[in-house]
């Protein structure tokens, strides 16, 4: 009988540690195309920098060439460090928003999120409206506002018709479309150049980055994967259903509620400084969940990661689609997440994902 | 013993078990019997401490309180919601001890889980995904999931509605098993009489949210029962080698 025990908990320990090694090898994997195409990243633009010049001016700023320094540092680590950050952001709120709903269409834009932080930018360019002490936030601060606004309203409907993913998603719907229809009242009311501003914002560029939105954003992005990672086992035992995850322990009303802050959280610190970038956090999760599976332990660090590396890539191709110019990230990320989407509908072979 | 008392559980304002009082003995399964909607499924959840209940529970003589301790003791396998994922077997299993998962699963807990699905014949199974198996595999995971656990209470709502035969009494025999081995109180709510009658130890008859009868399968079951909780008549015989026949024939109006 001890000999069949130790058989059958070594089978068991190997199984599972194979299962877990592939998986960090994927992660792993993924995390040095990230650092090879953010580097990638930087070396591009509107003049192509040297590999080297930029990882002397990257480590040993002191030894490098002054003006390959000035561009890396003021210009180019500010852009691809917001592309790394909003992308991870976008990542991680995705596979959240996927869990909590347990949709697979459900991305951080499903409950109208980001037409809250489109509408709240619109407004404030329409009427040029300017915050004291901070006028050059005004426009991030009022997208944030906005969005926080759409998020009370979906929480405060499940909170009261029961947080059930079918409640939220239809209270995000609503939310969607009365955002999305007062953007488009403002849109309908603004004169030519204030309409081009509008949806210049509405397009999504990382030209804006400073160091202080990249601060921000990458306060945000770490306080709500925090959040997530405290939640990690019960996201993974909710993917068994709801009356499953009850019966295991976990108050699936309360999770529900404090995931869907955290993943508002995470999608209004994203959209606020760089504007709507779709695509990212739907795609981001399907990719990782491909690669990892449902472990959220490791899918949410996957996420993120993936959801990065689309954005770097986006990143890369808007600056060399029409060279010279910078064509607004938000018009690429679909452009780059349509293949990946493709590649990922033909090639699945399970029947659930 | 699992002493049960006054327990009353009421949804939506409208009362669905009326101060239900029962006692269920370790080391057999007990069948939870009676028509859709009489509260079976009411009665495990207020029990497993997923529905507000009031009245009193008591494990071996000492109060059970609502909360952590209520779930370390009873485990609540609800029907086969057909929520599936690509959750591997043995990660599966392992969620039955959320509370001892961590940022590594300790190796200990590992080998458990490993031993858990030995025991159900489901190690080669390990690392598969939950979708690839047939229904009747996916039911004996959750078994497992759930028992390992290692509740006092396992509390089973229709373990054997969507499996063929074969998985039904594979799945009714294993839980009769384990609970004789490890003296767990088992109760599930069945709908196939035939089952209840050879697996099950005791039956409690539920209807009106009330016990309308409890006690072993062939002292309660019979045709005057039946009639009253099924609004079915059926004939009962008693076969050569002890075993309760139940064939139900037509259903009465209602």
């Amino acid at each position: 009988m001890t000999a069949q025990i130790s058989t059958g908990s070594a089978t068991g320990r190997a199984t599972y540690g194979a299962q877990m090694a592939r998986r960090m090898f994927w992660l792993g994997l993924m995390l040095g195309a990230l650092l090879t195409l953010a580097l990638a990243d930087i070396l591009t633009g509107p003049a192509f920098l040297n590999v080297f010049a930029v990882i002397r001016a990257l480590f040993s700023p002191a030894s490098a060439d002054p003006t390959v320094r000035v561009v890396v540092h003021a210009i180019r680590l500010p852009m691809t460090s917001m592309a790394l950050i909003v992308g991870a952001s976008l990542g991680l709120a995705g596979a959240g928003m996927q869990t909590i709903l347990g949709n697979p269409l459900a991305s951080p834009y499903t409950l109208g999120f980001s037409a809250a932080a489109g509408f709240g930018a619109a407004v404030t360019i329409l009427f040029g409206l300017s915050l004291p002490l901070i006028p050059q936030l005004t426009v991030p601060v009022m997208a944030f506002v906005a969005a926080g606004v759409a998020c009370a309203m979906v929480y405060g409907l499940a909170h009261l018709r029961g947080a059930s993913s079918e409640v939220m998603i239809l209270a995000g719907i609503a939310t969607l479309f009365l955002f999305q229809s007062m953007q488009s009242l403002i849109q309908y009311m603004a004169a030519p150049e204030v309409l081009q501003e509008i949806v210049f914002w509405l397009f999504g560029s990382l030209l804006k980055a400073t160091w202080f939105s990249v601060a921000v954003s990458g306060a945000v992005l770490a306080l709500g994967a925090m959040l997530l990672a405290r939640d990690a086992w019960r996201l993974t035992a909710l993917r068994l259903g709801d009356a499953r995850a009850q019966s295991l322990g976990v108050n699936v009303r309360a999770l529900r509620l404090r995931g869907f802050a955290t993943v508002s959280l995470l999608t209004a610190g994203a959209v606020a400084f760089v504007g709507t970038i779709g695509f990212v956090g739907l795609v981001a999760p399907h990719l990782a969940r491909m690669l990892v599976g449902e472990d959220q332990r490791v899918l949410l660090p996957m996420s993120a990661l993936m959801g990065a590396l689309v954005m770097c890539g986006a990143s890369i191709a808007s600056k060399l689609i029409s060279p010279g110019a910078v064509v607004p990230i938000g018009i690429v990320t679909a452009l780059i997440g349509v293949p990946f989407l493709f590649a990922l509908i033909l090639t699945r072979r399970a029947r659930h994902w | 013993m699992l002493d049960i008392e006054k327990l009353s559980v009421a949804r939506d304002g409208k009362p669905i078990l009326k101060e239900v009082s029962l006692h269920l003995h370790p080391g057999e399964l007990t069948a939870l019997l009676g028509p859709n909607g009489c509260g079976k499924t009411t009665l495990l959840q207020a029990l497993a401490g997923i529905l507000p209940a009031s009245g009193t529970v008591r494990l071996g003589g000492a109060v059970v309180p609502r909360g952590r301790a209520q779930r370390e003791l009873f485990s609540y396998m609800p029907q086969d919601g057909g929520a599936v994922s690509s959750l591997s077997v043995i990660e599966v299993v392992l969620l039955g001890r959320l509370a001892s998962l961590g940022l590594r699963v300790p190796r200990p807990l590992l080998d458990e889980a490993a031993e858990m699905l030995d025991t159900f014949g489901l190690l080669p199974l390990a690392g598969r995904g939950l979708g690839a198996l047939s229904g009747g595999q996916r039911q004996m995971v959750f078994l497992a999931q759930a028992l390992f656990a290692k509740p006092k209470v396992l509390l089973l709502d229709e373990p054997t509605s969507a499996l063929d035969l074969r998985h039904q009494l594979t799945v009714l025999e294993h839980v009769r098993r384990l609970a004789r081995e490890r003296g767990i109180i088992a109760v599930a709510a069945l709908h196939d009489l035939g089952h209840a009658a050879r697996h099950a130890g005791r039956v409690i008859c539920l209807a009106d949210g009330g016990v309308l009868a409890h006690g072993a399968p062939a002292q309660v079951l019979n045709e005057a029962l039946l009639r009253r909780l099924y609004k079915v008549k059926a004939e009962v015989a008693h076969g050569r080698d002890g075993a309760l026949h139940i064939t139900p024939t037509e259903a009465l109006e209602g």
